[in-house]
């Protein structure tokens, strides 16, 4: 389960969300850390927050698979002089961001064994609207990772997750996910995640619907599988770290509420029986502190006050045995 | 004159009431600059309105069956209940169509002077927005035969139908821990759940306002009948902004206007149907 517990600033809420996730039947929550929230400033570090979350979700057993990316002000240009977004990293802060990877592995040696170097890198806006460079990537694949495994040799490190997109090798957004990925392996980029994270969202479509490059759908995903198979990669675990079905009434990408519950649940059980290498599907997201107040609260299985909405109660269900999938 | 046992005393209470007054001082300061006082700053919200003859609302024009534009021509509930304000203000309207996550940012930057487009109220834009009269509330209904279940309470024993995994279904499920005994009943849309109930599978039906008067619409046989209150409400509001008082007083006494005279109503009518309470 995709959890938002960065901003969340009361202890009992992260430790009821992770409760209500470990209720659900969920093992694993995949988790924003901000590198700018934890190095406010170049060599001063502040833990205390991811303490508490990893803390209280070791406590309920959960597996904590931890995103790493917002880039602190002393690490981009002068504001003054160059205006970045908070995703902006420029080369020669490569390192800076390895060196924090590596604190954080080594600082949570045995209780986070999963890193995730950034977030979908492939579109502009999320690589700090810098043009978008599978070989770039690798680059800083290669250092993250080097210094991830220099300081915790147990750690494993995920290839980022791409975002599925339709956009050309060239385009204004982004660069299509199955491009980048090739153009990762063929810029030996495999040889720097022990697993790679993966995005899948069904969008309009059930579960079952086949894959086409021209088509966002969940099994999209098995793309990405075949990518990695003709790089000699088929047997690399994969962490499906965001997927979901929206049932938001406004928005025209969502589903039925009733449809959502139906393609959630055909879609573990559908990665459970054909998908072998994928080690967890997470869903985007569980609650968020606040409403959205856009179609993104479509996608919350609980509401900001608790309240368990019927996917949630749908999904225990299944997890508990207590349902059949049809 | 007030004496004081120590002359740190005087001085300590003439500190506390310093104190005070700057407080009093920066909050009015406060209240003024962001508008809560608005007695202090003109309202030219109305005049602006009158001087340009034209009322600009906002709308998501793709949410059937409030706004939705076919080429050229945008028509929907929403559409009417604004044509028939800006009648009733003496001005011509003016759509502009955007999408739903448009609107607010439109409003709040005077690219238009309202909103009217099914929206409900928000409770943390209230700093910012005002919310007139709920012209409709589309929010979960009972609907039964001859209307006899007007509350949850009423449906001790009886078999309730819901869309699955809808806010029906939310509440549905809420009440089975209330009531001794309730059959909550699935199914994939609300008129599959009104259909069982006016086929006798199910006593009653948890639905959205809207598929309820629709699917009533068009259902003239069924002997169902919508309760009277919401179970869960969700009225839809005109919006303006915080500081347009006089408008909003304007567009408040047109909305009340065409509620009393039946107007209202039977806008909604041309667009869900008779209301069958």
């Amino acid at each position: 389960m995709h959890t938002r517990l960065v901003d969340e600033v009361e202890d009992w809420k992260i430790w009821h969300t992770l409760r209500m996730v470990r209720e659900m039947g969920a093992t694993a929550i995949v988790e924003l850390f901000p590198w700018a929230h934890i190095q406010p400033r170049e060599g001063v570090y502040d833990w205390h927050h991811p303490d508490r979350i990893i803390r209280l979700a070791r406590q309920q057993g959960l597996t904590v698979i931890a995103r790493l990316g917002v880039v602190p002000a002393w690490a981009r240009p002068d504001p003054r002089l160059q205006p970045t977004s908070l995703n902006y990293l420029a080369p020669e802060r490569y390192a800076d961001y390895a060196a924090f990877v590596a604190a954080f592995a080594a600082r949570y040696r045995g209780e986070v064994t999963h890193i995730i170097p950034w977030n979908e890198p492939n579109l502009y806006f999320e690589w700090g609207f810098r043009r978008v460079t599978p070989e770039e990537y690798v680059e800083f694949l290669k250092l993250v990772y080097q210094a991830a495994h220099a300081a915790n040799p147990e750690v494993q490190i995920l290839g980022a997750a791409l975002a599925p997109t339709l956009e050309p090798e060239d385009g204004a957004n982004g660069m299509s996910d199955l491009i980048y990925l090739r153009r990762i392996y063929e810029a030996g980029g495999g040889a720097y995640f022990d697993a790679l994270a993966v995005h899948t969202y069904g969008f309009t479509s059930p579960p079952d619907d086949p894959p086409a490059p021209d088509r966002l759908n969940f099994r999209r995903a098995e793309l990405l599988f075949d990518i990695m198979r003709a790089f000699g990669d088929a047997d690399k675990p994969i962490y499906i770290t965001e997927s979901s079905w929206n049932d938001h009434p406004r928005w025209t990408h969502a589903v039925r509420p009733s449809q959502r519950i139906e393609y959630t649940l055909a879609a573990l059980r559908y990665a459970e029986s054909t998908w072998q290498t994928v080690r967890n599907l997470c869903f985007w997201f569980f609650r968020a502190p606040t409403l959205y107040r856009n179609y993104m609260d479509g996608y919350a299985f609980v509401t900001v006050g608790f309240r368990p909405r019927p996917i949630y109660e749908e999904v225990r269900r299944w997890a508990l045995g207590e349902r059949e999938v049809p | 004159m007030r004496r004081y046992p120590t002359r740190n005393a005087a001085l300590f209470h003439t500190l506390r009431r310093l104190v005070a007054s700057l407080c009093c001082v920066f909050l009015f300061v406060q209240g003024v600059r962001y508008g809560r006082y608005h007695f202090f700053r003109p309202d030219p919200s109305w005049e602006r309105v009158q001087a340009r003859a034209v009322l600009v609302v906002g709308m998501d024009t793709s949410y059937y069956p409030f706004a939705v534009m076919q080429g050229e021509r945008i028509s929907g509930l929403d559409v009417d209940i604004a044509l028939e304000i800006a009648r009733r203000l003496g001005v011509r309207l003016q759509v502009a169509p955007m999408g739903v996550d448009g609107l607010y940012d439109a409003l709040h930057t005077g690219v238009v002077d309202a909103l009217i487009s099914a929206l409900p109220l928000d409770p943390f834009r209230l700093d910012t927005f005002l919310y007139v009269g709920a012209y409709l509330d589309g929010g979960y209904f009972l609907v039964s035969p001859k209307g006899l279940y007007q509350r949850m309470s009423d449906l001790e024993g009886k078999r309730i139908a819901a869309e699955y995994g809808s806010l029906g279904d939310e509440q549905a499920r809420l009440w089975l821990r209330r009531l001794r005994s309730l059959r909550v009943q699935h199914y994939a849309e609300p008129s599959a759940a009104l259909a069982a109930v006016a086929e006798g599978e199910a006593d009653a039906a948890l639905v959205d306002y809207l598929s309820a008067r629709l699917w009533l619409h068009e259902h003239r046989e069924a002997d169902l009948r919508i309760a009277e209150q919401p179970i869960h409400s969700e009225g839809y509001h005109v919006v303006l902004r915080i500081q347009d008082l006089a408008l909003a007083s304007k567009v408040s006494e047109a909305l009340e206007a065409m509620r009393a005279d039946g107007s209202l109503a039977a806008i909604i009518a041309r667009w869900l149907g008779e209301d069958r309470r």
